[in-house]
């Protein structure tokens, strides 16, 4: 415990943006770093709906030991720390966005406190508002942050540092030559300390990037390749992201889809290759509860949306109107309701 | 097994003064939050140019949370 000042942050208010850049769609979120803002690493991952399936205490304390261990280093390291350091951020601080200019510096903790308090995930939302009232479309980087090495086909141990558990077949891990046991000790040259900080790489990667790993395994040291293609990113989960909810609204009324079980395709008659996202729930409240306002039930099945009859995950299709779609258009849709077609239209916000 | 019982001792008491508070109202919870972090006086809470200026003065390095 002596070996850190520890500071706890607990509101997006007035957050340093110029500074801290994290997944602003965490619960937890953690910088290890000097005094002088240089950041050793990150600490907080999620890519699922269980906020624990990245983190344990064992990895936190692992990640708190690599920090120090850079700590004791620098700033002879500083050039390997370069690539952590934070970018020049849209606005300075979260306050600047259009969308949260009613929120003041501080909390008012003798009034409104809890209205007072900006949540992180608020940044998000309002990054892709920006897009949204412009009339441009969400840039996958916007709509996908902070990609879980999963998408690479990488999943990391969550009880280690940087610990490869197993690398899925097929995947670009894989085919970069990534194997379960390998230790990643650099990613683009920078020292990882934990999931988040090969997370901040991929979150700033590009289509065609070539992402370097340094992997080590007994007492054997690779230098791997993994190659981005285009639409990489198109493959996140971003379901489980509180900031979805707003994309939800605009998007698809309020809509919450689940993907179709085999069985349930099979019950259904909809194949493998085809729309097929079930309606497991919907915003009741106004502005989340246009979808119910048009007709929409649970358990529908959504087989054509705005004509696109193609397989698509619940984050490509909210991807999908957020990229391809406008606001205020209305979306046609079409879903299976006790085994017969049913034609709704779908208003976007 | 150093840095595991220090990860464990930091999240612990991140999340002690929640566990120790009666049911109340969500406000009552957040300001009480900042009594009860204050008053153990495991973190700096919520000012970060105080940690700073305790960093830059022992040379230690800085864990800045958000929870």
């Amino acid at each position: 415990m002596e070996e850190f000042v520890r500071v706890r942050m607990v509101q997006a208010n007035a957050m340093d943006l110029t500074r801290f850049q994290f997944d602003y769609d965490l619960t937890f979120a953690a910088f290890l770093m000097n005094a002088d803002g240089t950041i050793y690493g990150r600490f907080g991952s999620r890519s699922s709906q269980d906020a624990m399936e990245n983190m344990s205490i064992p990895g936190f304390g692992r990640a708190l030991e690599a920090a120090l261990d850079l700590h004791d280093d620098y700033p002879a390291n500083r050039a390997a720390l370069a690539g952590k350091q934070p970018v020049t951020p849209r606005y300075e601080r979260p306050e600047e966005y259009p969308s949260l200019t009613e929120y003041a510096a501080e909390l008012e903790y003798e009034g409104e406190v809890v209205k007072s308090c900006m949540h992180c995930h608020q940044i998000n939302e309002a990054e892709r508002l920006l897009y949204r009232e412009a009339k441009e479309p969400v840039p996958d980087k916007v709509m996908f942050p902070w990609p879980s090495p999963k998408v690479i086909g990488i999943e990391l141990d969550r009880l280690e540092q940087a610990t490869v558990s197993s690398v899925a077949p097929g995947s670009l891990a894989e085919d970069a030559g990534v194997k379960a046991g390998d230790v990643i000790e650099t990613v683009d040259d920078q020292p990882i300390v934990s999931i988040a900080d090969i997370q901040w790489i991929l979150h700033h990667a590009d289509d065609g990037d070539h992402i370097r790993i340094r992997a080590q395994q007994s007492s054997e040291t690779r230098d791997l390749t993994v190659t981005l293609p285009a639409g990489w990113r198109k493959n996140t989960d971003i379901s489980w992201r509180v900031s979805s909810w707003d994309v939800r609204r605009m998007g698809t009324g309020g809509l919450v889809l689940r993907p179709l079980s085999e069985e349930d395709r099979a019950a259904a008659h909809v194949d493998g290759d085809s729309l097929g996202l079930r309606v497991d729930g919907m915003g009741k409240w106004p502005p989340h509860n246009v979808a119910m306002q048009a007709g929409f039930v649970k358990d529908d099945i959504i087989v054509a949306f705005d004509g696109r009859t193609h397989a698509m995950t619940q984050s490509q299709l909210l991807a999908y109107t957020m990229q391809e779609i406008d606001a205020g258009h209305v979306i046609p849709v079409t879903v299976l309701r006790d085994g017969a077609r049913v034609d709704l239209e779908l208003p976007t916000q | 097994m150093r840095q595991f019982v220090l990860a464990l001792a930091i999240l612990c008491s991140l999340t002690l003064s929640l566990r120790a508070a009666e049911p109340m109202t969500r406000a009552d919870q957040v300001r009480g939050d900042k009594t009860d972090v204050e008053d153990a006086g495991l973190w700096i809470y919520n000012d970060l140019e105080k940690g700073i200026a305790e960093a830059k003065s022992n040379g230690m390095p800085m864990l800045v949370v958000f929870r």
